[in-house]
């Protein structure tokens, strides 16, 4: 009974220690000013944002007038993202016409072995380029037109094979690109290290003895389609070989089997152009 | 039998009421259990009597409950004499009291007797505290509700007004665009159409501003572009006997590819000019080509093809060339002219070829 009594009077002490907080309530109150000052900053931050989401677009200044002549030189950033600018690859292509002009008479003499040798210092990726491009078109109409006369001399019903196209291209820029990734690693490996952009220039100034020789085989004479096409492997070959043992004549003795092999490589693509380009089949 | 009945029931009333005033008067005394200090207590309730304010009442109402305990027991009349000072102090109280017990305690005075009396008068004295507790503590309640609504206003203001100033912002932002939207489509077609019609006539055919790029494509679009090489490769593979979809595929994407090739092959070589435009002035250059290959896909006459496609041939050339000749060093015209030649050259041959 006391005890039960005794707690009851205990609450009520604790009910009567309950009224006393409300002394610190003032305290709680001016907390809460503060909060109230606090939320004016981030009002002003995000009226900062939206007043400059709502600001007009500033288009960027397009300037029609002429290109300005002299050159400029923008901007390189540094970096693995560099080699997906435009920028990266304008040092191959600062060539002239007369360069390229010249370029290409050197590749039509090839027992001199001198290209190497002038193209040291800037070798280019215009020539190469746009003579695969050059050779898959010729290549492909060539094709067309003789399986055209072809089919008309006997009177047969003939059709366009668009197929010649994408051969063409796979050829072209397959050859051009393997060929010299797989000899620059084979020299790396013998101690005689040359430029990639040198090989491919190499390369794809060697094919352009290719183009006259195809727009010639037009002729319908079976000999001498294997003449040209025998003549403009040899050159061709003869090309690449002659500027590559000036290169890697310090190799050792392993430097005229390389020759060698690429030798009868530039030949054999000769033989397998003529073989698919001008085999008619009525 | 009636009377003794009538007799147990005033006693066990008056003995409940005396037990409650006891409680009622002195909360604290219920920690004490020492007999002097109850001996002490007794000494203020004396004083309470003296101080009532209706003594004469008192002393009336006294005397008659003094014969009544007198005929009964004589023990019990001793005892009662020191209660009885107690209960005078307050009549009305003991009034308000036999009125509760008799209420409360109706089953209690039939079951127990003395014994199980004393528990229940603990619980009511219990109540009263609570109900004084909850007066103190409503005032700062109520102060701290008023105090917590002043900040409530503060902060909705500052937001309201930025919301109001960004909305305004947002209003001029808009002011022309609700003009466009509202318009008919076909008035936006037909404003399409005459871009490109304007931007044709600025390229394929002679004008004074073919020299200069900016004046001769200020306004450029895709649209113009992406129709001329859709119509060419669909053409070409509605002319075509066999391997329809191929032929589309191969013109299509030597059309599409070559203009950026082309593009690309300026910048490389040093030239400066607006990517999409030059797109554009490619894309336009194909008109004449198309216009030769709906010739030749309704005439089946391979000399005639020759001819209509070297003319159209020579027009896209010939409207190519100023624009692509003023973007590079004139040392390097012709490397950037050539590619150009190139690609609409082997158009026409695809042109003549497929039938």
């Amino acid at each position: 009974m006391m005890m039960s009594g005794g707690s009851y009077t205990n609450i009520d002490h604790q009910k009567v220690s309950g009224s006393v907080p409300a002394v610190p309530d003032p305290g709680h109150v001016t907390v809460k000013f503060a909060d109230s000052n606090l939320q004016t900053f981030p009002p002003s931050a995000t009226q900062g944002k939206i007043s400059g989401g709502t600001n007009p677009p500033r288009d960027a200044d397009d300037t029609f007038s002429r290109p300005v002549n002299g050159t400029t030189d923008e901007p390189q950033s540094s970096g693995w993202l560099h080699r997906f600018t435009v920028g990266a690859y304008k040092p191959y292509f600062d060539v002239d016409t007369s360069d390229v002009v010249e370029r290409l008479k050197e590749s039509l003499f090839p027992f001199r072995g001198t290209f190497t040798e002038k193209t040291a210092n800037n070798p280019d990726l215009y020539g190469p380029f746009w003579i695969c491009t050059t050779l898959i078109f010729v290549a492909a109409s060539i094709g067309t037109f003789v399986t055209y006369i072809a089919h008309k001399l006997k009177k047969q019903e003939w059709n366009y094979d668009i197929n010649l196209v994408t051969w063409s291209a796979g050829v072209f820029y397959g050859y051009v690109t393997i060929v010299p990734l797989a000899l620059y690693v084979v020299l790396k490996y013998f101690s005689a290290p040359s430029g990639l952009v040198q090989l491919f220039c190499l390369y794809g100034y060697s094919l352009f003895v290719f183009i006259p020789a195809l727009c010639l085989s037009v002729v319908p004479l079976e000999i001498f389609r294997w003449v040209i096409a025998g003549l403009a492997g040899f050159m061709s070959a003869t090309f690449v070989a002659l500027n590559l043992k000036a290169h890697i004549n310090s190799a050792g003795e392993r430097w005229f089997l390389i020759v060698v092999s690429i030798f009868l490589l530039q030949l054999a693509l000769s033989v397998v152009l003529k073989l698919y380009l001008f085999t008619v089949t009525v | 039998m009636r009377y003794y009945e009538t007799t147990s029931f005033r006693v066990r009333t008056l003995r409940h009421t005396f037990i409650l005033i006891l409680f009622y008067h002195r909360p604290l005394c219920n920690f004490d259990f020492s007999s002097s200090s109850d001996l002490n207590l007794n000494f203020p309730q004396i004083k309470a009597f003296d101080l009532n304010p209706f003594p004469g009442k008192n002393k009336s109402t006294n005397h008659h409950r003094n014969l009544q305990y007198l005929s009964g027991e004589e023990k019990m009349s001793h005892n009662d004499t020191i209660p009885l000072y107690q209960s005078s102090q307050s009549d009305i109280d003991e009034i308000e009291n036999m009125m509760n017990d008799s209420f409360q305690s109706g089953p209690g005075t039939v079951l127990p007797a003395r014994p199980p009396s004393p528990i229940r008068p603990s619980i009511p004295v219990s109540s009263s505290p609570f109900v004084q507790s909850n007066l103190p503590p409503l005032p700062p309640s109520s102060s701290s509700s008023t105090q917590k609504v002043m900040p409530v206003p503060a902060p909705p203001p500052l937001p309201s007004a930025g919301n109001e100033g960004n909305k305004s912002i947002g209003g001029s932002g808009f002011g022309s665009p609700p003009n466009t939207l509202t318009e008919p489509v076909w008035d936006t077609v037909k404003r399409d159409l005459s871009r490109i019609v304007s931007n044709l006539k600025l390229v394929v055919f002679p004008n004074p501003y073919r020299e200069d790029p900016g004046k001769a494509l200020r306004d450029w679009d895709l649209w113009g572009p992406f129709f001329f090489i859709v119509f060419l490769g669909l053409t070409l593979s509605w002319s075509a006997s066999v391997k329809k979809s191929e032929v589309f595929a191969v013109a299509f994407a030597l059309l599409a590819a070559g203009a950026v090739i082309l593009t690309l092959n300026v910048l490389l070589l040093g030239g400066h000019i607006i990517f999409f435009q030059s797109l554009s002035l490619l894309g336009y250059c194909l008109f004449p080509l198309d216009v030769g290959a709906v010739i030749c896909m309704l005439k089946d006459n391979v000399i005639l093809k020759m001819v209509v496609v070297s003319v159209t041939l020579a027009w896209s050339s010939w409207a190519a060339y100023p624009f692509m000749s003023a973007a590079v060093n004139p040392r390097r015209k012709a490397l950037a002219l050539y590619p150009v030649f190139l690609m609409y050259v082997s158009v026409g041959f695809l042109i003549i070829a497929i039938n």
